[in-house]
């Protein structure tokens, strides 16, 4: 509580118009130095676009093989697609002035024989085209520095234009071949289409001929059916001819003269049948009137016999008498169709004349299709064959096609493309080869945020040593009193190590608002960086306790040691031997090492152990403080009268 | 008597600097309740004196005595408390007064009401809203006598007394620091010019030193300047 109340008191020292600001103004004393360089060095690597760089083109286009080579050109388009630095395309003098004078950091000159180079590249002797950098320390050496990590990207752009050029030399006009090979490919792809239909159409017609050839086959049978059926029936006809003219009307007298006496002898029948029937009607009837007269014959049997013989007798001589007479009708009949019949013939003969020679003709014709029909056969057979020819030449033809589309297409694929995108990445890939792929563990991203713990260790340092040059590092009163050394020790620590956390954090939070530091721990950024504050203050207080004035030039030796080997800014065996043994003794490069883990990542028993150290140190340099206090209370007259005084 | 104020002997003692000697072979008796004035000019070694006198400086030869035996120099330092030493023990200007009164609290172990009779006893009154560079000289002066008696300390320091004060208050003073050593502390303090009031004169740089009646046994020197006070 004393410690407590004797800062109150240092506290209150700052009174009046302007003192009262000097707590304030302490607070900042961090953010001033580490803000101001971090902003102004966030990303440095990121703004290389506006470095001004002068570009001289010299070069001289080439032939080579009725190819204008013009790598110089090439290469300067490259460069202006790109955005790696500002880039001013100027004249020779221009750009050596301007080197000189500082308007440009570096110039990139393209010589005379860039191209002639190039274009000879393939012969016997090849000489290596060169471009040439030329550097000025004088306008500031980090800037070569950058120069020299874009020679990489720069290293690509002349060999983009390098291989564009010796591209050209070796093949003409890649791009015009390319786009030849293009039309080929298309114009082989549409053969391979083509062919295709054909062969497609050659199978179809085969197919269709086969069919005709089997129909073909069918007519012919059937021709010569027709043939064979209309000779016969011209025999038929013939047969039919002789039987009309000759045996026809021989039958017809014939008959006309058997129906005639058919008819005269029926006619004697019928009279001789007409009395007979008459005779037997009589007799029946002359039995019935006997019975009459003699009724006692009615029923003697004889006479029933007799009767019923009688009248039977009568009964069938009046059938056949009526047969005779329908036979009479009929054969009177007859013989007048025989008659219209013989009438009938001469027509029937004309007709029949008629039919006769058609028929030859028929007959004549039919043979005459025969024959027609077998050259038919034979012809589609032929055809027929030579389709099935037709048919395998196609399939060849389209197989051929294929393959034809399969090699241009194949060129076309191992054609380079030799657009100017095109060209660059295919010359980054056979200028380099191979390439190495970097992984990060704990990116730090940008370079102020890699360089962030270091100058937070910087100001933090820097603000317990100023700070100490307005305050009092020991209170006078509590020297010369009672108080206990460890009191003293702390009422003088506790001011300046408030204002220096506040001061830590505020650093912190403005980088963090600001620039974008985002800490991946965040309470342990907070907390190491309130540690460190505190840490530092405590060696600045004692060495200010302890030595006055000359603690201060201390500090600031310790200050300028501490930057360099904290390892904050390169790899810490990069530094001298005495530098890196000094290391592991100096409380800023736990310091630094403790915010990398709180602010881009890292092993967490680093933080813990870096934390452990700073707070070890905190209580170490309070104790010593409180042994100075101890030895102070006894004066010296070195220090009552100090030989240096600021 | 209200306090048993210490008595002080140094015997040749010597203190050297960086630069060489600052005082040599002095010698000294102090009674208990005396007001020794160490006259010289700035620079002469009169601080550094006060200091050796009191245990807080190294002396290279001699010895100091203290209630009439050497003494441990943290004790001696308890018992002869500053009031006043420039440089070294100095009021910080722009406290207040009740600041700095609230320190000598803390500091010296010392109560309010110690604080608020120490002043009463030296008729001091100020305005404790004041800052103490805001007070004048002589009060200044004895504020800080004020707050170095409140814990009734048998001896106490104070260092360049008429530095920037009218004659008045340099009356004032002295009548004050008188008034101590009558109540029973010894009281060492410096100056420029020898006061009327004091017991003990202690010249630099011509290491000489009045005993005042009691010439006894110690080796005085022998310059002309050797000057009786009282």
């Amino acid at each position: 509580m004393k410690a407590v109340y004797l800062a109150w008191l240092e506290l209150r020292r700052f009174r009046g118009p302007w003192r009262r600001f000097v707590p304030a103004v302490l607070i900042l004393i961090p953010l001033l130095y580490g803000a101001l360089f971090l902003w102004s060095n966030w990303d440095p690597y990121g703004r290389m676009s506006a470095v001004p760089v002068a570009v001289v083109n010299s070069d001289r286009p080439a032939d080579h093989n009725g190819e204008q080579v013009n790598a110089g050109e090439q290469f300067v388009q490259q460069l202006r697609t790109t955005d790696t630095f500002q880039w001013h395309f100027v004249d020779v003098d221009t750009a050596r002035s301007g080197l000189e004078q500082g308007r440009y950091y570096f110039t990139i000159r393209v010589p005379e024989d860039f191209s002639t180079r190039l274009a000879n590249s393939t012969r016997s002797a090849p000489q290596r085209p060169a471009v040439l950098l030329t550097r000025n320390d004088a306008n500031g050496h980090l800037a070569g520095v950058m120069a020299d990590t874009a020679r990489y990207e720069l290293q690509n752009q002349i060999n983009a234009a390098a291989y564009a050029a010796y591209a050209r030399g070796l093949y003409g006009d890649l791009g015009e071949v390319r786009g030849k090979l293009g039309t080929a490919s298309e114009i082989s792809e549409q053969l391979v289409q083509g062919t295709q239909l054909g062969k497609q159409s050659t199978g179809a017609l085969a197919r269709g001929l086969t069919g005709v050839r089997d129909g073909a086959g069918h007519v012919s049978g059937g021709v010569r059916d027709i043939a064979s059926a209309s000779a016969q029936l011209d025999q038929q006809l013939s047969s039919i001819t002789e039987f009309t003219g000759q045996r026809l009307p021989a039958t017809t007298e014939a008959l006309l003269d058997t129906s005639g006496s058919a008819v005269r002898d029926l006619n004697t029948i019928t009279g001789g049948t007409a009395a007979a029937q008459s005779q037997a009607e009589r007799s029946a009837g002359a039995l019935a009137q006997l019975a009459n007269r003699h009724p006692e014959l009615s029923g003697d049997p004889l006479y029933r016999s007799a009767l019923d013989d009688a009248r039977q007798l009568a009964a069938t001589t009046a059938t056949v008498n009526g047969a005779a007479q329908d036979a009479q009708r009929s054969a009177a009949e007859t013989q007048d169709r025989a008659l219209a019949l013989r009438d009938d013939l001469d027509p029937l003969q004309q007709d029949v004349n008629d039919i006769g020679d058609p028929a030859t003709r028929l007959r004549l014709a039919s043979a005459e299709l025969t024959g027609g029909v077998n050259g038919l056969s034979h012809g589609v057979n032929t055809l027929v064959a030579n389709i099935g020819v037709a048919q395998t030449s196609s399939g060849q033809l389209n197989d051929g096609a294929r393959r034809l589309a399969d090699q241009v297409r194949d060129s076309l694929g191992r054609m380079p493309p030799a657009g100017p995108t095109e060209v660059a990445r295919a010359s980054s890939e056979l200028g380099t080869p191979s390439v190495v792929r970097a992984t990060t563990l704990n990116s730090a991203d940008v370079y102020g945020r890699g360089v962030a713990p270091l100058f937070f260790g910087i100001a933090l340092w820097v603000f317990g040593l100023f700070a100490y040059l307005l305050f009092t590092p020991l209170n006078q009163r509590a020297l010369g009193g009672r108080t206990n050394p460890l009191s003293v020790a702390i009422g003088g620590w506790l001011p300046a190590a408030v204002l220096g956390v506040i001061g830590g954090l505020v650093l912190l939070g403005a980088m963090d608002l600001t620039l974008g530091l985002d800490p991946v721990d965040l309470p342990a950024a907070v907390g190491l960086t309130a540690l460190g504050a505190a840490a530092f203050t405590a060696i600045n207080h004692f060495l200010r306790a302890a030595f006055g004035v000359v603690g201060g030039l201390v500090s600031l030796a310790l200050l300028l040691v501490q930057i360099t080997a904290s390892g904050g800014l390169y790899p810490l065996e990069t530094a001298p031997a005495p530098i890196q043994a000094l290391h592991s003794v100096l409380p800023m490069s736990y310091l630094v090492d403790g915010l990398r883990v709180a602010f881009t990542g890292g092993e967490q028993w680093h933080l813990a152990w870096d934390a452990i150290v700073l707070g070890g140190v905190l209580v170490v340099f309070l104790l010593l403080t409180s042994l100075a206090v101890l030895r102070q209370r006894m004066w010296t007259v070195g220090r009552l009268h100090p030989q240096i005084e600021l | 008597m209200d306090v048993d104020g210490v008595s002080i002997v140094a015997r040749g003692i010597t203190a050297t600097g960086p630069e060489g000697i600052v005082f040599e072979n002095v010698d000294a008796r102090v009674y208990p309740g005396e007001l020794a004035v160490i006259v010289g000019e700035g620079g002469t070694g009169r601080t550094s004196l006060l200091l050796a006198l009191s245990g807080r400086l190294k002396i290279v030869a001699g010895r100091i005595e203290i209630d009439e035996a050497p003494r441990r120099a943290s004790l001696v330092r308890r018992a002869i408390v500053p009031a006043r030493l420039s440089p070294g023990f100095e009021l910080e200007g722009r406290l207040r007064v009740r600041e700095a009164i609230r320190e000598r609290r803390i500091t010296a172990r010392v109560g309010a009401r110690a604080v608020d009779r120490a002043m009463a006893a030296l008729g001091l009154d100020v305005d404790r809203a004041a800052l103490i560079d805001e007070l004048y000289p002589d009060d200044r002066l004895m504020l800080a006598i004020a707050l170095a008696t409140a814990g009734a300390p048998p001896g106490i320091l104070v260092d360049d007394v008429v530095a920037g004060l009218l004659p008045s208050g340099r009356n004032r003073v002295w009548s004050a620091l008188r008034a101590v050593a009558d109540a029973g502390t010894t009281v060492l303090a410096s100056s420029t010019e020898p006061p009327s009031e004091a017991d003990v004169l202690i010249r630099l740089p011509y290491n000489i030193v009045d005993f005042g009646d009691d010439t006894g046994g110690l080796p005085l020197f022998s310059t002309a300047a050797n000057e009786e006070v009282r």
